[in-house]
């Protein structure tokens, strides 16, 4: 079966999606090339000159680390499986009293800076002092967590067949609609179609398997990407599904390989 | 100490929008309303924000070496 695409919502910094056609093995899959092997920018190691502040180098270098840093598309081949060595520094050098912010980095390269200026990197006081040097690379999300792109989660699409001899099943009708849940009224019962997380009022629990019935659509998924600035949630969906592919092609010829033998 | 740059669970970035709570909620807001408005919507990253208490400016003051 042909997998099939449906975009249920799209907004800058995130996009929800159900993909028909695929089993569990593969959504989990996708999900984790994303969360793993994505590479996005991020702060890898600091030199600091000059720290007077409350907080110690390791901590401010943690910090920097967790900023999300825009990383260019077009300028590095991010599906390969081998990752190009670019270094960029951002440098910052403050006086007290005030916050410091990301946006206050002075990056050597325009493609690659923080995508939100406003994170507080650290307070200063009056004449405390702060510079240093601090070089970001790119990397991934299996090395450390401030490589993952973003954020991704999916679940099963369900349909909840509500029985109209439930008692009060307008309510539960009232409440699909107010969480924008397609609701499809039939003679003696309703259908709710789960496109997002729908939670049953517990005074409906005692219904579950007699009026109540979850009905789990198969080999449908309902995906959540969420971007934390650093790649369009797009590319960080097609870049999993390359990165996925090239790595099953060099399984396949790893096992050509071990059978010519 | 000062806040966590990123929520401790799922990892969104939540430090950009900590001074903007902080300030909304100390005029008299409603705290779960602001985290609405500010998108903040699970609860790990609502419990980040919510029971964050910021020590940094009380430690500052003080010469560390
Ligand atoms: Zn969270």
């Amino acid at each position: 079966m042909e997998p099939k695409f449906q975009i249920l919502e799209k907004k800058e910094d995130s996009i929800k999606f159900i993909v028909e056609g695929i089993d569990v093995t593969f959504a989990n899959a996708l999900r984790r090339t994303i969360l793993s092997e994505v590479p996005t920018f991020a702060v890898d190691e600091v030199e600091f000159f000059e720290n007077d502040s409350a907080l110690f180098d390791e901590i401010i270098a943690h910090r920097l680390a967790l900023i999300p840093l825009k990383t260019p598309v077009d300028r590095f081949s991010l599906d390969a499986l081998e990752l190009d060595d670019h270094v960029v520094t951002l440098s910052l050098e403050a006086e007290g009293p005030g916050i410091v912010y990301s946006g206050d980095l002075k990056s050597d390269d325009e493609d690659v800076k923080p995508t939100n200026p406003n994170i507080p990197i650290v307070k200063l006081a009056e004449k405390q002092r702060l510079s240093f040097n601090a070089y970001a690379r790119l990397g991934r999300g299996k090395d450390h967590a401030k490589w993952q792109p973003g954020f991704v989660y999916y679940k099963y699409l369900t349909k909840i067949h509500v029985s109209k001899d439930v008692p009060d099943w307008k309510e539960l009708k009232e409440l699909a609609e107010k969480r924008k849940l397609p609701v499809e009224e039939k003679e003696d019962e309703i259908v709710i179609t789960t496109t997002s997380a729908f939670y049953l009022p517990r005074k409906f629990e005692k219904y579950v398997g007699g009026g109540i019935e979850e009905e789990v659509v198969p080999n449908t998924f309902v995906f959540t990407v969420e971007t934390n600035g650093e790649l369009p949630v797009e590319e960080i969906v097609s870049i999993a599904l390359k990165i996925l592919m090239r790595k099953s092609d060099r399984f396949i010829s790893e096992l050509h390989k071990v059978a010519s033998d | 100490m000062i806040v966590p740059v990123r929520c401790f669970t799922c990892g969104k970035v939540l430090a950009d929008k900590y001074y903007e709570f902080k300030k909304r909620v100390e005029a008299g807001e409603d705290p779960g309303k602001v985290l609405d408005d500010l998108g903040v919507e699970r609860y790990c990253c609502r419990r980040t924000l919510l029971s964050h208490v910021e020590l940094l400016d009380q430690v500052m003051v003080y010469r560390v070496y």
